[in-house]
C-alpha cells in the first residue's frame, strides 16, 4: 500500500493534532510526525500544509529569534483550528472503524 | 548543532527551490519558504547524526530534486502547479539567449536570496524612504551631463547649483521631471521606457564621482573667496606691511603736527587703528587719535600719538596698557628734512600765482 497517498488525506489532521499538543516550527512538526510513526511524511508536504492551514485561518504564527541561525517561524493552533481538528477526529474515527472492520473481515475470510 | 557549517549547499538548494516557485506572487513564495534554510539545516543535521558527516549529506538524495521539493510544497499548500510555459516551454532561442536567460536566473536567485535575509525588510524600507532623494539626485546628474555638452552652469562643471539663471532653470526642470517620473505622476510612453532605465543606470553609476567632483570644485571657490577677502580693505601699506603712523614735513623740511591727510577723493587717509603687536620684541604699540572741537576722534591727523607697552602699566578699566602721564607725541623718525628749493617762478604758467 502506498502510504504517501494515504498520508495526503490525513496530513491536515495529523499536523493539527501535533500542534494541538504544543506549538512548533516547520521541521519540529516534521520531526514529531515522524516520531509518532509517520515515517514517510515529506518535509515539503508538511511545510506546505502548515502554510495552507495558516492561510485558511486554522493556525496562528509568530517569529522566535534564534541565537545560532535564522529566526524560527512558530505555528500554533487557534479556536478555528481546534474545531476543524474535532471534526476531522470524528470523521477519522468513523472512517477508520469502517476500514478496520472491512479489512478484518477480509483477513478472516481468507 | 552544526547550523553554521552548512550554509553553502543548504542555501544553494533553498534558492533552487525558490527559483521553481518564482512564478508565484512574492508573498506566497515568502510564506512558503520562510525558514526553509533553517528547516533544511536542522533536517540535514538530524540525517548526519545517523549517517555521519553533515556536510556530506546529499540534499537532493535526502529531499529530492529542488523542483520536486517545490512541487510538493505548492501542492501541499494548495497552490497551482507551475504553468507549463513557465517551466520548460519558454521559447528556446539561440545559445546567447539561453545563456542570457541562465544569467538572469542567477541574478534572480541571488536577489531572492537577499530578499529572504532578516535584515532585508529594514533595508528595503530605508531604500523606499530615500527614493525621493534619488529622484532629485538623478535630475541633478542629468543636468550636469547636459551642462557639459551645452556649456551651462556658469563655470566649471559639475556644480552643485549653477551660477547662471538659465542653468538654474534647466536644473529645476530636469529635477522636476525626474521627480514626477519617479512618483509616477508623469509617464513615458511604453516604447520610451528603456530611455528612463538607461538614464537611471548611468546616473546611478555617475552620481558618486560627480558628487565628489562637485564637492571639491566648491572648495576651490571657497579658497578663492578667502584669498580675495584677505586683500587690504583699509589702512596704509608699504611693501605689503601696514604703516603704523605717518609723519608730515613741510616744504622747509620741518615736522608738521596735526597734519590731516586726504586722498584724491577727499576721503581721510587712515592707518590701521588699534594695537600693533610685534612678536619679535614682544612690544605692543598703542595709538591715540586727536580729538576735534566736539570731541570726536580724528584718525587722519598725523602723527598719531602713541606709546608702547614698555612705557606704561596695565589699566584694568580700559583693558590696555596706559602710560602714567597719558599719550605723548611719538618720536620723529628724523628730526627734519632738507628744505625743498622754492618753486621756480618762471617754470610754467600754472605756477605763476604761487610766486611769493
Amino acid at each position: 500500500m502506498d502510504t504517501t497517498q494515504l498520508l495526503k488525506g490525513v496530513l491536515d489532521a495529523a499536523v493539527l493534532a501535533v500542534l494541538d499538543d504544543a506549538d512548533g516550527y516547520g521541521y519540529d512538526v516534521v520531526r514529531r510526525l515522524r516520531a509518532a510513526g509517520l515515517e514517510g511524511v515529506g518535509d515539503a508536504s508538511v511545510y506546505g500544509t502548515l502554510r495552507r492551514l495558516y492561510a485558511g485561518g486554522s493556525l496562528t504564527t509568530y517569529v522566535v529569534p534564534s541565537d545560532e541561525g535564522p529566526h524560527r517561524k512558530y505555528y500554533g493552533i487557534n479556536a478555528h483550528g481546534r474545531a476543524t481538528l474535532e471534526t476531522q477526529r470524528a470523521e477519522w474515527h468513523e472512517f477508520s472503524s469502517a476500514m478496520t472492520a472491512l479489512l478484518l473481515t477480509e483477513g478472516e475470510a481468507r | 548543532m552544526s547550523a553554521a557549517v552548512l550554509p553553502d549547499h543548504v542555501s544553494a538548494y533553498a534558492s533552487e527551490v525558490r527559483r521553481h516557485l518564482a512564478d508565484l506572487p512574492h508573498e506566497h513564495v515568502d510564506d512558503l519558504t520562510d525558514g526553509l534554510e533553517a528547516d533544511l539545516t536542522e533536517a540535514v543535521a538530524d540525517a548526519a547524526g545517523a549517517e555521519g558527516d553533515a556536510a556530506a549529506v546529499d540534499l537532493a538524495a535526502r529531499f529530492g530534486h529542488p523542483e520536486e521539493y517545490a512541487a510538493e510544497l505548492r501542492a501541499a499548500a494548495g497552490l497551482p502547479e507551475r504553468r507549463p510555459d513557465e517551466a520548460a516551454g519558454r521559447p528556446t532561442g539561440g545559445r546567447v539567449r539561453r545563456s542570457v536567460r541562465s544569467m538572469m536566473d542567477d541574478v534572480e536567485s541571488a536577489v531572492e536570496e537577499m530578499t529572504n535575509q532578516v535584515w532585508w525588510p529594514w533595508v528595503r524600507d530605508l531604500a523606499l524612504a530615500l527614493r525621493p532623494v534619488w529622484w532629485v539626485a538623478r535630475g541633478w546628474v542629468l543636468f550636469n551631463c547636459v551642462a557639459v555638452v551645452l556649456g551651462l552652469g556658469g563655470g566649471p562643471v559639475p556644480v552643485v547649483l549653477p551660477a547662471d539663471p538659465f542653468g538654474l532653470l534647466v536644473l529645476v526642470v530636469l529635477v522636476l521631471t525626474s521627480v514626477q517620473l519617479g512618483r509616477g505622476e508623469w509617464r513615458l510612453p511604453a516604447r520610451a521606457r528603456w530611455v528612463m532605465v538607461v538614464v537611471s543606470a548611468v546616473a546611478a553609476v555617475v552620481l558618486l564621482p560627480m558628487l565628489v567632483a562637485a564637492g571639491s570644485a566648491r572648495t576651490d571657490v571657497r579658497i578663492e573667496e578667502i584669498y580675495s577677502q584677505a586683500s587690504p580693505d583699509d589702512g596704509v601699506y608699504r611693501d605689503g606691511e601696514p604703516v603704523r603712523n605717518l609723519f608730515v614735513y613741510d616744504a622747509d623740511g620741518e615736522p608738521v603736527d596735526g597734519a590731516r591727510i586726504l586722498d584724491d577723493a577727499g576721503r581721510p587717509v587712515e592707518v590701521e587703528r588699534g594695537e600693533g603687536y610685534d612678536p619679535e620684541t614682544d612690544v605692543t604699540t598703542y595709538l591715540e587719535p586727536r580729538l576735534d572741537a566736539s570731541g570726536r576722534e580724528v584718525w587722519n591727523a598725523y602723527p598719531l600719538w602713541s606709546w608702547t607697552s614698555d612705557e606704561g602699566t596695565w589699566d584694568d578699566d580700559l583693558g590696555i596698557v596706559r602710560p602714567e602721564e597719558g599719550a605723548a607725541p611719538p618720536a620723529l623718525p628724523v628730526p627734519r628734512l632738507a628744505p625743498l628749493p622754492a618753486p621756480d617762478v618762471d617754470a610754467g604758467d600754472d605756477s605763476g600765482d604761487e610766486a611769493p
